[in-house]
């Protein structure tokens, strides 16, 4: 009700605001509580998701099953490791079978072909002279009937076309009976390492 | 200091024959009264007498320190002031001239002034204030005998205030107005507050002395009582030197004279409650046509409030038959006040007794929740 204060109306206003500060108190007690309440479901919320990322990393026993039977593989390998490395290496040489099975097709018609040998021998220095520990190279020696003259004088061209070796006729002779055709001796070399691919061909 | 206040200012009323202290726990849900004191005292001394006896009373029962003060003494005053809407630039003037003829203090006056509102609007009628003097040696007085108590003063009104905030809120009726009649000792006023705010208050001429001096007045023994005394006591005298022989006759005589005593006794008290009774009829019907002007004046400038019922306050409401005289004066309900009743407030039972002169305690006691 609206009324006439003789001591002004600042007294009353004090007392109304002396008796809010109790409420004001309960007020920030409840806010605090809250947050600290909120702060407490945090840190449950992060103790959950910290378990799960432990759990996450923790190894899976199937994967440590696997990676233990893979280890006792390899255990097993290694024991035959010493018998299986020079096998790996011989089969890591280059082999001459893609290079004979074309080399008919590749000298044509006109020649046949009558012996092939496949050697390997310690390179020669400029002396001529052999040194034990010196380079090897792959020696291939190809005897075959040229029937004309003009294959004769370009077959070491060819096979060395075809083969990617160097050539080098090291005999020929008339075939008895069979003219023009000339028996030819043709010696193909190649260091081993820089032996090209002879590509196949059916 | 506690966590949530749940007490209410200590309310103390300095009125004109005691002093009245109290405090309610709890909140506006459920009160319940903490400390109610009365402390017997008149006078210009009243307040340091008032503080002496109350102080060894409270201590201990009363929560916190802030009080809030109302007085009713013939050191404050009351007034409706009328002011034309052409003079409202001197209104300050008026207004402390009227303030400085309405007491006396050798130590100043302090005035405060509300514009009583009304509904009807009309260019032509004057706007009305309702003055209220305070002499600052009473301001004083009342304020120096709460803090020698030991409390914190947090608010100093005139009793009027207090009565009417008690008054509104026990009726709760927010559509009709709700008149009061404080009928003090020395002093006797009636308002009508309505919307939250005093609409009508003005001092009435009659006041609670003056209701109980007429009731003296018409209590006093008739001659009749007088002169049956005197008869009855000669027919003793003339007894007494019949002799011996005539101890029957002496004690039939004697017998006759005191049935004719007590006969007339009998009849002279009920002549004198009936006197008593026409003498408070008289009264009320005065005290009526007072209240009657003042509800035609308030109907007047207030057109479509209604006030359909009076509440009695102070001394003259317990003196016995006035609700009555007023009601058939005024043709609407008029009621001793009981706000603790109405409101609910858990009091003790010799407080419940006098709820009506609790109106003004009880309303300072409110200030925060009305």
């Amino acid at each position: 009700m609206k009324t006439a204060d003789f001591l002004g109306t600042q007294p009353f206003l004090n007392h109304l605001q002396r008796r809010r500060m109790p409420r004001r108190v309960l007020m920030l007690c409840l806010f605090c509580a809250i947050c600290l309440g909120g702060s407490v479901a945090f840190e449950v919320s992060v103790h959950v998701e910290e378990k799960r990322a432990e759990a996450g990393q923790r190894p899976m026993p199937e994967a440590a099953q696997a990676q233990a039977e893979l280890g006792e593989i390899y255990g097993e390998m290694n024991a035959f490791s010493q018998a299986l490395d020079p096998l790996a290496e011989h089969l890591a040489r280059p082999t001459a079978a893609g290079t004979l099975a074309g080399m008919d097709e590749a000298l044509g018609p006109e020649v046949e072909v009558e012996r092939v040998a496949w050697s390997r021998e310690i390179k020669a220095d400029k002396k001529g002279k052999k040194k034990a520990n010196g380079p090897e190279i792959l020696v291939l020696i190809v005897e075959a009937i040229a029937t004309n003259e003009e294959t004769a004088t370009s077959l070491d061209a060819i096979l060395s076309a075809y083969t990617g070796m160097k050539a080098q006729i090291q005999d020929h002779e008339p075939v008895a009976d069979r003219w023009p055709a000339v028996r030819m001796t043709v010696r193909l070399e190649s260091e081993i390492h820089s032996l090209p691919e002879v590509e196949a061909k059916s | 200091m506690r966590f949530v206040t749940r007490f209410s200012p200590v309310g103390l009323h300095f009125g004109s024959l005691d002093t009245r202290l109290l405090q309610l726990t709890g909140s506006p849900r459920g009160w319940t009264v903490q400390a109610a004191e009365v402390a017997p005292a008149q006078g210009v001394t009243r307040h340091s007498q008032a503080a002496t006896a109350l102080s060894t009373c409270i201590k201990g029962h009363i929560l916190g320190k802030d009080t809030a003060i109302s007085t009713s003494a013939a050191g404050a005053a009351l007034t409706v002031v009328p002011i034309e809407r052409s003079q409202t630039d001197r209104l300050r003037a008026t207004l402390e001239e009227a303030a400085a003829r309405a007491i006396e203090d050798p130590e100043g006056i302090n005035y405060r002034f509300l514009p009583l509102s009304r509904t009807l609007q009309d260019a032509n009628e004057r706007d009305e204030y309702l003055l209220l003097c305070l002499g600052e040696s009473e301001q004083r007085r009342c304020t120096a005998a709460s803090e020698a108590l030991g409390l914190r003063p947090v608010g100093l009104e005139i009793a009027a205030f207090p009565v009417a905030r008690t008054l509104t809120y026990a009726t709760r009726n927010e559509k009709e107005a709700v008149g009061f009649l404080h009928l003090g000792f020395d002093h006797a006023y009636f308002g009508i507050a309505f919307d939250n705010e005093m609409r009508f208050l003005k001092p009435m001429e009659r006041s609670g002395a003056d209701l109980l001096d007429s009731l003296h007045q018409s209590a006093e023994p008739l001659e009749d009582v007088h002169s049956a005394q005197a008869m009855a006591l000669g027919f003793l005298t003339d007894s007494d030197p019949a002799g011996a022989g005539h101890e029957d006759d002496a004690a039939m005589s004697a017998s006759n004279a005191s049935t004719m005593l007590a006969h007339v006794r009998r009849q002279s008290e009920e002549s004198q409650g009936a006197a008593m009774m026409r003498a408070l009829r008289v009264q009320g019907a005065n005290l009526g046509q007072e209240i009657r002007a003042c509800l035609r004046h308030f109907h007047a400038r207030n057109p479509g409030i209604a006030v359909s019922q009076v509440a009695i306050s102070g001394f003259g409401g317990g003196l016995p038959g006035i609700t009555g005289v007023l009601e058939q004066a005024l043709k609407i309900d008029v009621e001793l006040a009981q706000p603790f009743t109405q409101i609910g407030i858990g009091a003790p039972a010799e407080l419940l007794r006098e709820q009506h002169l609790w109106c003004a305690p009880l309303g300072l006691a409110l200030r925060n929740a009305a």
